[in-house]
């Protein structure tokens, strides 16, 4: 029969571990292997008796630890199991046997390899760890600014925040460990035999650990939620701007609408302490004759707390936009644009910026202006036959006229 | 040229540099060697024994010469006697010290 125990001991506490395996035996307990998390160890129950369990460090290769087995069998010590990247297990029931290594600095000598070959591991994994995160943030570093401004997405932002810390709290909980390891080293260097350290209760660690993961993981799911945009139906909506309609918007184009098409859309708005932000879409599913696909608008507005912040959540959007309008060049995207002449610098009067990007869509022709002045930021996307220097002048004219927003959510 | 550069061998590597004086030994045959020479006083765990050959071999103090099976043979080198006498020539020294200051020298 077979028994799993928890090791009360951190691996690096050689004498801890031995000590413990040795009492197991006096409880009728032998060592059969430890499970590979190397948490727990499986015995073998049987007649208590006294039994000394002995740890080897692991050596260079693994072929000449593999000779080893031999001589120390010869010298009264069984190999028993090992532990991967750590040690070897010998055991010993005769009690004239001497003990695996009779004097501590042999034992320095044995574990250098062992430790050598943790810290070049530690010092991998955290030098892979640190690019992974680097390349992460490069990647996301335009969202995640945004984000961190337009506080839109509170649980990502709060994971990318979360995970640099816990990289750095990682890399200083390696570098005790390589410090722990070097203590050990010198203690026995030194000629002083090892103390066994303290024992852990399991359920201890999971009082610890537990909590940890809960307060990571959980609770910033449960107090933060995954999205602050709210959305609502157009007439729900109190905008702060009344926006144009399809109709005066293809008033300045060639084919003007006779009447106001029936048009469905919603309205997302974020209110974020830096920048509230609504974004305002509205299509015209049916068709009119002389177009060749349906309408659709979206205006993107951002109110910034400053014109500075502004500026910065203007450069952030527009690079935002260039990489989505390049992205749905791919065939494969559903409604792929072609054509697309990316976003230039234009002149107007009393903006502080303006970009335009023109692309065709559905066999129509689009465009996108980014608008900057003062504190506000205005994105509007459109396909039409209108141009965009005849529908920009009533985006103006509609950003001058502010009404207070009064929303009902659809959520 | 130095023997040795890592300072002073301790006791059980002293010990098995001078199982290899004579002749060359496998590992069982050094314990022995040991046991018998210090009357029990030291002596050598499989551990010890095996990390110091093979800390002795990396130093180039003794080399390999023989296998068979698993049981390997080692001599002593050149390098290897220049270390076990400095450490000797150190040792003497150290009671020869203690012996003079005892005599009131």
């Amino acid at each position: 029969m077979t028994v799993k125990k928890p090791v009360p001991c951190s691996l690096y506490d050689i004498q801890g571990i031995q000590e413990w395996l040795d009492e197991m035996a006096l409880q009728g307990l032998f060592l059969e292997e430890f499970t590979r998390q190397k948490d727990r160890a499986v015995f073998r129950t049987g007649d208590p008796k006294p039994l000394r369990y002995r740890l080897d460090p692991v050596g260079k290769s693994k072929n000449k630890d593999k000779d080893r087995e031999e001589p120390y069998a010869q010298m009264g010590w069984k190999f028993v199991d090992w532990i991967p990247q750590w040690y070897y297990i010998f055991s010993s029931d005769n009690p004239e046997a001497p003990e695996l290594y009779t004097d501590p600095q042999s034992l320095s000598v044995s574990m250098d390899h062992m430790i050598r070959r943790k810290i070049k591991t530690y010092i991998s994994i955290s030098l892979l760890w640190f690019f992974l995160i680097a390349l992460l943030i490069f990647i996301s570093s335009h969202s995640f600014l945004l984000n961190l401004l337009l506080w839109g997405y509170p649980q990502d932002l709060f994971y990318m925040i979360l995970l640099p810390i816990i990289t750095v709290i990682a890399a200083l909980i390696l570098a005790v460990n390589i410090r722990r390891i070097l203590k050990i080293r010198n203690t026995l260097a030194q000629g002083l035999p090892l103390k066994a350290k303290k024992r852990w209760n399991r359920p201890l660690m999971l009082v610890i650990w537990l909590p940890i993961y809960i307060l990571l993981l959980v609770v910033p799911r449960l107090i933060l939620p995954s999205s602050r945009w709210e959305t609502f139906s157009p007439e729900n909506a109190a905008l702060s701007h009344q926006w144009p309609t399809i109709a005066q918007l293809e008033a300045v184009a060639p084919s003007p609408l006779e009447q106001e098409p029936e048009a469905d859309g919603y309205v997302r708005v974020n209110t974020s302490p830096f920048a509230p932000v609504q974004e305002f879409t509205y299509y015209h599913p049916l068709r009119v004759p002389q177009y060749p696909t349906d309408f659709s608008t979206t205006i993107h507005y951002i109110q910034a707390s400053s014109p500075k912040t502004a500026r910065w959540i203007y450069q952030l959007t527009l690079e935002e936009r260039a990489d989505q309008l390049k992205q749905w060049q791919k065939p494969t995207y559903v409604s792929h644009i072609t054509d697309l002449d990316p976003f230039a610098p234009q002149s107007w009067p009393g903006l502080d910026r303006l970009e335009v990007a023109s692309f065709r869509a559905g066999g129509q022709r689009g465009w996108t202006f980014a608008a900057l002045r003062g504190q506000d930021i205005l994105l509007v996307s459109y396909r039409t036959l209108s141009r965009w220097e005849d529908c920009l002048p009533l985006f103006l004219e509609a950003l001058d006229r502010e009404i207070i927003p009064q929303s009902t959510s659809i959520n | 040229m130095a023997g040795r550069e890592k300072g002073p061998l301790t006791e059980p590597m002293y010990y098995v540099l001078m199982s290899f004086l004579r002749r060359e030994m496998c590992g069982t045959e050094i314990a022995e060697f040991v046991e018998h020479k210090t009357a029990g006083r030291v002596s050598l765990g499989p551990g010890t024994l095996y990390t110091l050959l093979a800390k002795f071999q990396d130093e180039a103090l003794i080399a390999e010469t023989g296998v068979d099976g698993r049981k390997r043979t080692y001599q002593i080198t050149h390098k290897g006697r220049q270390a076990f006498q400095e450490e000797l020539n150190r040792l003497r020294s150290c009671v020869e010290d203690g012996l003079s200051s005892l005599d009131g020298g």
